[in-house]
C-alpha cells in the first residue's frame, strides 16, 4: 500500500539518476524490493508532479510504433526532491525512535 | 480482460471526464506501451478503467494553476488588407494574451497567412494598427529557410540576434528538435530535407531563444499522428510557461487542443 | 555580422561544382590566350568578373526566401547585407591576390603590384553589381544570364565608347590597358570603378525600401521581459 506523497518521492529520487520511461521506473521499483507497483498508481503520480513542474516529458521516436513518453526532472523538481527527503528523513527518524523496544 | 477493449474503456472514460482529446490520445498510448512490457491482465496492473481514469483526471487537475490569461501579448485592431480587388481581412480585431495557444481558422486562401505576415511585420497592412509587446518567433508556410545550410547552421543563425552564442543555439535547437522526434544533427541541409520536416525545422527556429509570441503557420502540414502530438505538447509546454501562440492551420483535430479559435 | 558572413561563405562551399567551376573559370581564360601575355591577364580579369559577380548574385539569392524571416527574427537589414558583402569581399579579394600571385610566378607581367590593383578593383566591383543583380532579379537563371551578357558585352566593346562606360566593368577594362601596356588614365578608371559602386549600392538600398514594412509597435517592455 502507497503512502500518497511516498510514491512520488521514490520516482522523484529514481529520475534523479536519469530519465525513465514508466514501465522502467516500475521495474526499477520492484527490484528496490517495493513488489510490482500497480500502473493505476504509477501513472497518476508522475502525471501529478508533471503537473507541478517537478518533472518534464518527452516523448522519443520509439522502433516501429509510437514513442515513449520518457520523464525528466526538472530543477524544479530536483527543490522538491530534496526538500522532501528531508521531511521523510525527520519523519522516518521519530518513527524509528517511537519504535524503539517494541518487540518486532 | 482483453487489453484492446480495456484500452477503448479508458479512453471513453478519460473523456467522459473531460480529459482534452489530444491528451487522452497521449495517455492511452503510454499506458498501451507499458501494457505490452508487462503483459500481463490490465485490470491487475491497472485496475478497471473508470477507476484509473479518475485518478489520472484527478492528477491533471491537480494544480492546473488557472493561469489566469496574462498580459495582453498581440493587440491587433481595425486590419484591413486588399490583394487586388479581394479584401482578404476588412477590419480584423485581435487580442492575445500570455499562456494562450490559439488556433486561427479559415479555409484556404482566407488571409490566414496574410494576417500571420502582417502580425510579424513582412507585410503592411491597408489600414489599421498592431501592437506587440514582447519578442516574436515567426514560421511561414513554406520556404523562409537557407536550402546549402545545415539545421544547425540555421540554428546558429537565427539564435545569434536572440542572445544565444553558438553552442547554446546549437543545443537548444537540437532538444527541440527532439521533442518534435527528429535528429537534427543527423539532418542533410535543408533543401534536402522532407516537406514534413521541412516543417519542423520552421517551428524549431521560430521557437528558438524562446519568443513571448509564437506565430506559426500549417506548421503540421503533412506531419503524421505522433509528430502532430508532439508538436501540441511542446506547445502546452510553451503556453504554461507563460508564452502565447497563434497557430493558423485548416486541420480540424486541432480545435480540441487549442485554447480558443479565431476564425477568419 | 561575422555569423552571417560565415553562414554566407558555408553556403557557397557547399555547392562544389558550381564553386570550381566559377574559380576555374579566369584560370581558364587565362590559360587559353597564354601565348598573348596581355590578353591572357585581360580575359583573366573579365573572367574574374563575371565569376565574383555570379557567385555574388547567388549569394544574394539563397538569402532572399529567409532575409525577411531572420528580419522578424532580430537581425538588421544593415547586418545582413554588410555579413553577406563581406564575406564576398573576402572571398574575391582572396581569389584576385591568388591569381596576382599566378601571374607573377608565370612572369607573364612586369608591373605584378599594378596588376594585383586591378584585380581587386574588379573584385569590388564585381561584388558591388553581383549583389544589385540580386536586388533585381527572382531566379538565378535569369541573374546568370544577364551577367553572361553584360560580361561579354563589356569584352566586346571598344573601350572609347558609351556602351562600354555604361558597362560595369569599364575599370577594369582600363585599369588592364594602365597595368599592361603603361597607358591609359587610372583615374578615370577609379572612378568608374566608385561610380559603379554607388550606383549598385543605390539599388540594393531602393530595392530594400520597397519590400521593407513598418514592423508593429513594440513595447519597450520587450526589453524587460528578457
Amino acid at each position: 500500500m502507497w503512502l500518497r506523497g511516498v510514491l512520488d518521492l521514490c520516482l522523484l529520487a529514481l529520475l534523479e539518476r536519469g530519465e525513465a520511461y514508466g514501465y522502467e521506473l516500475a521495474r526499477r521499483l520492484e527490484e528496490l524490493g517495493f513488489g510490482s507497483v500497480p500502473g493505476g498508481s504509477l501513472y497518476p503520480a508522475l502525471l501529478r508532479r508533471e503537473k507541478l513542474g517537478h518533472l518534464r516529458a518527452e516523448w522519443r521516436a520509439g522502433e516501429g510504433g509510437p514513442g515513449r513518453k520518457y520523464y525528466v526532472l526538472t530543477d524544479a523538481g530536483r527543490d522538491a526532491l530534496a526538500a522532501e527527503s528531508a521531511a521523510w528523513r525527520a519523519f522516518a527518524a521519530g518513527v524509528a525512535a517511537a519504535l524503539d523496544g517494541v518487540r518486532a | 480482460m482483453r487489453a484492446r477493449t480495456w484500452l477503448d474503456e479508458l479512453a471513453h472514460e478519460l473523456t467522459a471526464r473531460g480529459v482534452p482529446h489530444a491528451q487522452v490520445a497521449g495517455i492511452v498510448v503510454e499506458t498501451e506501451a507499458h501494457l505490452h512490457e508487462a503483459a500481463g491482465d490490465p485490470l491487475d496492473t491497472f485496475g478497471a478503467p473508470a477507476t484509473y481514469a479518475g485518478a489520472v483526471a484527478d492528477a491533471l487537475a491537480a494544480d492546473r494553476v488557472a493561469t489566469a490569461p496574462g498580459r495582453v501579448r498581440v493587440r491587433a485592431r481595425g486590419l484591413g488588407k486588399r490583394h487586388g480587388r479581394r479584401a482578404v481581412l476588412d477590419g480584423f480585431d485581435l487580442d492575445l494574451r500570455a499562456g494562450e495557444a490559439v488556433l486561427l481558422m479559415g479555409a484556404n486562401g482566407r488571409g490566414k497567412s496574410t494576417l500571420l505576415r502582417i502580425l510579424a511585420g513582412l507585410d503592411a497592412p491597408d489600414r489599421g494598427k498592431v501592437e506587440i509587446d514582447g519578442s516574436v518567433g515567426y514560421a511561414p508556410q513554406h520556404g523562409g529557410l537557407i536550402d546549402h545550410l545545415l539545421p544547425a547552421e540555421h540554428f546558429v543563425l537565427f539564435g545569434r540576434p536572440r542572445g544565444l552564442d553558438r553552442r547554446a543555439a546549437v543545443q537548444q535547437g537540437r532538444r527541440l528538435a527532439e521533442q518534435l522526434g527528429w535528429d537534427a544533427l543527423a539532418a542533410p541541409v535543408a533543401g534536402a530535407l522532407s516537406g514534413g520536416t521541412r516543417q519542423k525545422l520552421n517551428v524549431v527556429l521560430a521557437a528558438l531563444g524562446e519568443p513571448d509570441v509564437l506565430l506559426l503557420d500549417e506548421p503540421y502540414q503533412g506531419l503524421d499522428l505522433e509528430s502532430v502530438q508532439r508538436f501540441w505538447d511542446l506547445l502546452w509546454d510553451w503556453r504554461d510557461a507563460g508564452r502565447c501562440a497563434l497557430v493558423a492551420s485548416h486541420a480540424h483535430d486541432a480545435i480540441e487542443r487549442a485554447d480558443a479559435v479565431v476564425e477568419l | 555580422m561575422t555569423v552571417v558572413a560565415e553562414m554566407t561563405l558555408r553556403g557557397l562551399a557547399r555547392r562544389r561544382a558550381t564553386l570550381a567551376l566559377l574559380v576555374a573559370l579566369p584560370l581558364l581564360f587565362y590559360v587559353a590566350r597564354h601565348d598573348l601575355p596581355g590578353q591572357s591577364i585581360r580575359f583573366l580579369a573579365l573572367g574574374l568578373a563575371w565569376a565574383v559577380s555570379t557567385l555574388a548574385l547567388f549569394a544574394a539569392l539563397a538569402g532572399r526566401g529567409s532575409e525577411p524571416r531572420l528580419r522578424v527574427g532580430g537581425w538588421s537589414p544593415a547586418a545582413l547585407l554588410g555579413g553577406r558583402v563581406a564575406a564576398l569581399l573576402g572571398l574575391a579579394l582572396a581569389l584576385a591576390l591568388l591569381y596576382a600571385a599566378l601571374i607573377a610566378v608565370d612572369g607573364q607581367a612586369d608591373r605584378v603590384a599594378a596588376v594585383g590593383l586591378m584585380l581587386a578593383v574588379t573584385a569590388c566591383t564585381a561584388v558591388a553589381a553581383g549583389t544589385a543583380l540580386g536586388a533585381l532579379v527572382r531566379r538565378e537563371q535569369d541573374g546568370a544570364l544577364a551577367l553572361f551578357i553584360v560580361a561579354g558585352l563589356q569584352f566586346i566593346a571598344d573601350p572609347p565608347t558609351l556602351l562600354a562606360h555604361v558597362l560595369p566593368f569599364w575599370s577594369t577594362r582600363e585599369l588592364a590597358t594602365w597595368a599592361i601596356d603603361g597607358a591609359g588614365e587610372p583615374a578615370a578608371a577609379f572612378a568608374h570603378a566608385t561610380a559603379t559602386i554607388v550606383v549598385c549600392a543605390a539599388i540594393v538600398s531602393a530595392a530594400a525600401r520597397r519590400s521593407a514594412t513598418p514592423t508593429p509597435a513594440r513595447s519597450s517592455a520587450r526589453a524587460a521581459s528578457r
